[in-house]
C-alpha cells in the first residue's frame, strides 16, 4: 500500500549532531592531547551515551534500548582498552569487548529496522491527518474538547503503560487524568531526561477520569504539515485516533496499533 | 441618583475639606466662592468648583448677587440630609432578546493566547496585545469560571459557529450566567479575538 504523506520530509539533521560534534571534539583532543587521550574521550563519550540509553529505558520501560545502551558500553570499553601504539596480541579484554560490540551493535541495527526504538510522534500525526481532506488553517491554541468515552481509569493506566512502553507518547499522569504527549524522533531528550515538566506546549491527548478526551495541537508540529489543515478536523482526528487505540488495546489488539504505524512507512530515523 | 452623579458626589466627599465645608455651609445662610475660600484656606477655584459640583447635585442652591456692578453666586444649603442611593440594576448588562443566538467563534489569527487552568477543562486567563508600535502591551483577562468553561468549547477559527445559547450548553454554564458570558464576548469581540456570524 503506498501513502500519500502529509508531513513535510523530515531533513533535520539535529541527530547526527552529538555524533559529528563527538568525531570533531576527539580530532581536536587527539592533535592537542596524542591519540590515547582521543580514545578515552571516545570511550567517556560512549558510556555517556550509554547511561542516557538506560535512562530511556527506566522513563519509557521498553527494554529494547537495553540493547543500545550494551553496544554503547561494550564500544566504550573498546575504546578504553584499545593501544593505538601497542604491537602483538591484543588483550583478552579488548578481544572480548570487540566481540560483544559487533553483536550487540548488530543487534541494535536489526532493532533500529524494525521500528523497535523509534519514537512514533511522526507516525500519530500522520495516521491524524489520513482522514482530513479539508484545508482552511484555523490553528488556534486552545484545546479541542473532542469527546466523551466510558474508559475505567484502570483501561486508561493500562494504556498509558503500554503506548509509553512502546514508544507512542510519554504519558503524564495527574490525579484525575493522563495526559499522552506524542514524541517525535529528535525531540525525546527533554523528555528522557526529565527536563520536560510542561507539556501544554506540545501536542497532547488528555483523557480525564470522567471520561473526557481533549485535544492539542502544538503550532510547531500543524507547520509540519505540507497543506494548512483544517485545524478542528486534525485535533478531532487525533482524538479519535487515541480514543480507537485505548478501544484496540482493551479488546488486546495493542500489536495492532503497532502493524498501523508501521504500515505508514515513515523512515526509522524521522 | 445615578452612577455617575454618585461617582461625583463621592469624589467630592473624599476631599479633605469636605466636612469643614459643609461645617461652613450648615452654619452660614449663605455663602460666595471667595468668603469659603478664605474661611478654610482655599485656592478660589478649588472652593468654586467645590460649590458648583454641589449645586449642580441640587444639594445646594446659588443665587447671582451683585456688588456694585460686579456679578457673584452666593450658594445655600438645601438639604439636611445627603442620601446616596444608586440603582444597580441600571448598570446591568443589557440582554437583547437575539443576544444568546448570535452564531459566534474564535477569529483567526486572533493573536490572543489563552491559558489553560492547572487542572485542565477551562481557561483561566486570555492575554492580548493591545496599542501600536511603543504602546503596544499585554492585557491578561482573568476569567471566572463560567467564563473559562465557556471560552473552552468556542469553536475554532474557519469552523462552523455556534450559538452561545448552545455553546453554553455543551460548556454547562447555566442560562442565568448570560450576562457574565455576554460580558466576555463583547469585550472579545471588541478585540477581535471572537467574531459574529449573524449580527442581527
Amino acid at each position: 500500500m503506498y501513502t500519500i504523506h502529509k508531513l513535510k520530509p523530515d531533513r533535520s539533521i539535529t541527530g547526527l549532531i552529538p555524533a559529528f560534534s563527538s568525531v570533531i571534539i576527539m580530532a581536536l583532543v587527539g592533535i592537542f592531547f596524542g591519540i590515547k587521550a582521543a580514545f578515552v574521550f571516545m570511550a567517556i563519550f560512549y558510556w555517556g551515551l550509554s547511561v542516557y540509553t538506560l535512562i530511556g529505558f527506566l522513563r519509557t520501560s521498553n527494554a529494547n534500548f537495553i540493547i543500545p545502551a550494551l553496544f554503547q558500553f561494550f564500544a566504550g570499553v573498546v575504546a578504553y582498552t584499545f593501544e593505538p601504539k601497542s604491537r602483538g596480541n591484543a588483550p583478552p579484554l579488548l578481544f572480548f569487548a570487540v566481540l560483544l560490540t559487533i553483536v550487540f551493535l548488530v543487534w541494535v541495527i536489526l532493532l533500529v529496522a524494525t521500528k523497535k526504538i523509534k519514537w512514533r510522534g511522526r507516525e500519530i500525526l500522520e495516521m491524524a491527518a489520513a482522514p482530513v481532506e479539508e484545508t482552511g488553517n484555523g490553528y488556534t491554541p486552545r484545546p479541542l474538547p473532542s469527546g466523551k468515552t466510558e474508559f475505567s481509569k484502570e483501561e486508561i493506566m493500562a494504556f498509558a503503560n503500554f503506548a509509553r512502553r512502546n514508544l507512542i507518547a510519554v504519558s503524564y499522569v495527574g490525579k484525575d487524568k493522563v495526559v499522552f504527549v506524542p514524541v517525535m524522533m529528535g525531540r525525546e531528550d527533554g523528555f528522557i531526561l526529565g527536563l520536560k515538566n510542561d507539556y501544554t506546549d506540545e501536542t497532547w491527548i488528555s483523557f480525564d477520569f470522567d471520561g473526557n478526551v481533549t485535544v492539542n495541537i502544538s503550532h510547531r508540529d500543524y507547520l509540519e504539515y505540507i497543506e494548512s489543515l483544517s485545524f478542528d478536523k486534525l485535533c478531532a482526528s487525533l482524538g479519535d485516533l487515541f480514543i480507537e487505540f485505548v478501544e484496540m488495546y482493551n479488546r488486546g489488539e495493542g500489536v495492532r496499533i503497532i502493524d498501523r504505524m508501521d504500515a505508514i512507512r515513515i523512515s526509522v530515523f524521522s | 441618583m445615578d452612577f455617575k452623579e454618585a461617582a461625583k458626589l463621592g469624589t467630592y466627599l473624599a476631599k479633605d475639606y469636605a466636612q469643614d465645608f459643609f461645617a461652613l455651609l450648615v452654619n452660614y445662610q449663605d455663602i460666595s466662592a471667595s468668603e469659603a475660600a478664605s474661611r478654610l484656606g482655599l485656592h478660589i477655584r478649588t472652593a468654586q468648583d467645590f460649590l458648583e459640583a454641589m449645586a449642580l447635585l441640587d444639594i445646594l442652591s446659588k443665587e447671582e448677587v451683585y456688588e456694585k456692578k460686579r456679578p457673584y453666586f452666593r450658594y445655600t444649603l438645601k438639604t439636611d440630609h445627603i442620601r446616596m442611593d444608586i440603582d444597580l440594576t441600571k448598570i446591568q448588562q443589557e440582554q437583547a432578546p437575539d443576544d444568546l443566538v448570535r452564531e459566534i467563534r474564535e477569529r483567526s489569527n486572533a493573536g490572543a493566547n489563552f491559558s489553560l487552568a492547572r487542572g485542565g477543562e477551562f481557561i483561566s486567563h486570555v492575554s492580548l496585545w493591545t496599542g501600536e508600535g511603543r504602546d503596544r502591551k499585554e492585557r491578561k483577562i482573568s476569567l471566572t469560571r463560567p467564563q473559562g468553561f465557556f471560552l473552552y468549547h468556542l469553536p475554532f477559527p474557519n469552523t462552523t459557529p455556534l450559538p452561545i445559547v448552545d455553546i453554553m450548553r455543551k460548556a454547562n454554564v447555566k442560562e442565568e450566567l448570560a450576562p457574565e458570558i455576554l460580558d466576555i464576548v463583547q469585550l472579545l469581540e471588541k478585540y477581535k479575538v471572537i467574531e459574529t456570524t449573524n449580527l442581527v
